[in-house]
């Protein structure tokens, strides 16, 4: 479900980017093609891969798994060097306040909903629909505990990324 | 923080960036069949509340707070495309983090 839907956002980012960024130069074509290079490409070489050479593929998983979490590491570690560095200077201007308490309220908001929306669903379906926005919870409370301190984890470090990148 | 150590981290942010999406998505294609990445259609209910959830909700959650709140066109525009990528490249990883539908490996 993941994937699926980063396969629809790669198709609907192009035609809404224009209208969110009015007055910016954003061609949808460009954006388009950003999108297509970066992710859906990848995506498509990583299954053409797995089906001409299972072992192969098998193979690759390993070494694209450390490069994708020591990437994300990094960028989680540079961002938020920059971002707590400069957090006073961020929470004293109305800007930068209201950024960080939109973030941490448009955060909380989408993950309860969205966790409320699939609460019929198994706990997987449930993370799916809350992990674009934030993510969810398991139905026993020692999980529930666990998973909420990883997802804050993980939120708190997109609050730095998305405040980093509005300055 | 001065001006190079700052200049740094944000240039070594931005290549990690472009090495996370590039991974990621190839990890993600070395997992999956197309079978796989067909499989949440079949399960209509769940994909219109993925559907509803991601493309429709949160962007409501987003125009509430900008209406709601008084910011600057930047930061709205900031929050909306938030509200819109609902399958930005981390998305994935965080599913993997929080336990959700990440591709497990199969053979």
């Amino acid at each position: 479900m993941t994937i699926l839907m980063t396969i629809i956002t790669i198709l609907i980012m192009p035609i809404l980017v224009p209208f969110i960024l009015e007055g910016a130069d954003a061609h949808p074509l460009d954006v388009l093609v950003n999108l297509v290079v970066l992710i859906l490409i990848p995506i498509l070489l990583g299954i053409l891969v797995k089906s001409r050479s299972g072992a192969l593929a098998a193979r690759l998983r390993r070494p694209m798994d450390w490069i994708s979490n020591l990437s994300i590491a990094a960028i989680f570690l540079s961002y938020g060097i920059i971002f707590l560095a400069s957090i006073g200077e961020i929470v004293s201007t109305s800007t930068g306040a209201t950024a960080v308490s939109v973030a941490v309220v448009f955060t909380l908001a989408a993950l309860g909903l969205t966790y409320l929306l699939g609460r019929r669903f198994e706990e997987d379906s449930r993370m799916d629909l809350a992990s674009g926005p934030g993510s969810g919870t398991s139905p026993q409370p020692s999980s529930w505990s666990l998973r909420a301190l990883r997802t804050s984890r993980t939120m708190s470090f997109s609050w730095c990324s998305w405040s980093v990148s509005l300055r | 923080m001065a001006a190079l150590p700052s200049e740094m981290l944000y240039d070594i942010g931005n290549i990690a960036i472009y090495a996370f999406v590039l991974s990621s998505m190839f990890l993600t294609g070395l997992m999956v069949t197309i079978g796989d990445l067909m499989a949440p259609v079949r399960n209509r209910r769940l994909l219109s509340l993925a559907l509803l959830s991601n493309f429709i909700i949160v962007p409501l959650i987003a125009l509430t707070l900008i209406a709601l709140i008084p910011m600057n066109p930047e930061l709205a525009a900031g929050l909306l495309l938030v509200s819109i990528a609902a399958g930005a490249p981390s998305t994935a990883k965080v599913a993997q983090i929080t336990g959700g539908t990440w591709p497990r490996r199969s053979p």
